[in-house]
């Protein structure tokens, strides 16, 4: 009789803990969303399936020791994963459009007021009882709306680790959701008119501005934001060398099989951390809140800014463009291509989106870095 | 308890003006960069180390990729006409 007590001791069921099956049931939702719903599921089913093994009973696999707690101790805790998607993304960006039209990079600026004004709105979210976000809680949750999934994921793990389960799976949800979440706000802060615009042919970019570009980046953010240097300059390095033409196997594997390899330890990692007592409480729900507020500003800046950019510019700038400002590429340029060829379908925006776009990746690297050095 | 939450919300707001204004004074300098380096691809426009070697030979290898000379495209038709025959 003892034995089977201690049978039945060693089983997960004696042990569940109801919220350890909440979280599960959270781990599965995701994995839904990523398979059914094809919502990010290059991150969403590691995630998921990493929030479904962290939650197993008796198995430990985010404690000392345990499998989950070690890739996350190497990978997210030293912030390397991160960085090394980064510079994948890097090897993948191709600048020419925004070095066609430099211009852009006003709009990608603007789109980061979504994180500062969140950041701000973080803070006001403590009058209500509940919430108590310190300005580092706040700098994390905030960088949500720079809809860069890695620089968050940076952000989180320098600042506010506790937060950074809630903080990813909100980035990387909002941005799957970025085709629901922008065209309402585009649509109702331009005319039919503008969103009609069509914009002048790009003139071409040569290889050498293109080398030159990362390398130039590089040296103003040494000069400006040393801070931003791990983002801006591992996204640098993987662009140089895709554009400089000589190390194309380097490139390759850093678009390909690096970017994978880190992607699944990543997804794993931070799905380690949607444990119940991290997830469940008051302010995750304050979190996902604040992320699609990010998002929502973040777009509509993005759109005013084109509207004053088009009112001093020579050349006819279709607003909708500056959408997509909040980075999220390559998805923000698709959403502002789809919405020009529902007002016009013979206006193919995708070119002049992609300016604004990697011009947004740089402006959250920015902004990242400035959070890091005045709140870090 | 209040106070505290307006001095921070003070300090964030601060923040909210200092990183906006970073971010658009960064990116506002790149402009002036990606100008120069415009300018200083014109004037220098030389035999281009890397890039005018690679260019424009890509871009000749695409076209022969897309358009197949007469010879192949007589024997694709050829084949295809064959195998449409053989099929019947």
């Amino acid at each position: 009789m003892e034995q089977l007590a201690i049978l039945w001791d060693s089983t997960a069921l004696a042990h569940f803990h109801y919220q350890q099956v909440i979280m599960m049931a959270v781990g599965l939702l995701l994995l839904y969303l990523a398979i059914v719903k094809k919502f990010e599921p290059l991150l969403l089913i590691p995630i998921g399936f990493g929030a479904i093994l962290t939650n197993i009973p008796l198995a430990g696999f985010s404690e000392a020791q345990g499998l989950l707690h070690y890739i996350y101790a190497v990978g997210i805790e030293t912030g390397v994963f991160p960085l090394l998607i980064f510079m994948g993304v890097g090897a993948m960006t191709d600048f020419g459009a925004l070095i066609a039209n430099p211009r852009m990079l006003l709009l990608g600026a603007a789109a980061q007021f979504g994180i500062f004004a969140t950041l701000f709105g973080a803070i006001a979210l403590n009058f209500v009882p509940g919430f108590e976000f310190t300005l580092k809680d706040a700098s994390a949750i905030a960088i949500i709306g720079g809809a860069d999934g890695p620089t968050a994921i940076f952000l989180a793990s320098r600042l506010a680790p506790d937060l950074l389960g809630a903080i990813a799976v909100a980035a990387y949800s909002y941005m799957a959701l970025v085709p629901i979440i922008q065209p309402p706000i585009m649509k109702a802060l331009t005319t039919k008119a503008q969103r009609e615009i069509k914009m002048e042919q790009l003139r071409h970019v040569s290889q050498r501005e293109k080398i030159i570009f990362p390398l130039a980046v590089l040296m103003l953010t040494i000069l400006f934001l040393p801070s931003a240097t791990p983002l801006v300059g591992m996204f640098c390095f993987g662009n140089l060398m895709k554009e400089c033409g000589v190390v194309d196997r380097l490139s390759h594997t850093a678009q390909n099989e690096l970017i994978n390899i880190v992607t699944i330890f990543l997804g794993l990692a931070v799905g380690s951390k949607l444990s119940a007592d991290k997830f469940l409480t008051v302010e995750t729900l304050g979190i996902l809140g604040l992320g699609a507020i990010a998002f929502a500003i973040g777009t509509a800046t993005g759109v005013l800014m084109a509207k004053l950019l088009a009112r001093f510019s020579d050349s006819p700038i279709n607003p909708l463009i500056g959408a997509a400002g909040v980075s999220a590429v390559p998805m923000a340029a698709r959403v502002v291509n789809k919405v020009g060829l529902e007002a016009n379908p013979h206006n193919f925006l995708l070119m002049h989106a992609m300016g604004p776009n990697v011009a947004g990746v740089l402006g959250s690297a920015v902004a990242a870095g400035v959070l890091l050095a005045l709140v870090g | 308890m209040n106070s505290e939450i307006t001095a921070q919300l003070y300090e964030a707001a601060s923040l909210m003006m200092v990183g906006m204004g970073f971010v658009f004074a960064f990116l506002t300098l790149l402009i002036g960069g990606v100008k120069v380096i415009e300018q200083f691809c014109q004037r220098f426009s030389g035999p281009a180390p890397a890039a005018a070697a690679i260019k424009p030979g890509s871009a000749a290898k695409l076209k022969q990729d897309t358009m197949p000379d007469s010879s192949t495209v007589a024997a694709i038709s050829a084949a295809i006409h064959l195998h449409r025959r053989s099929n019947k």
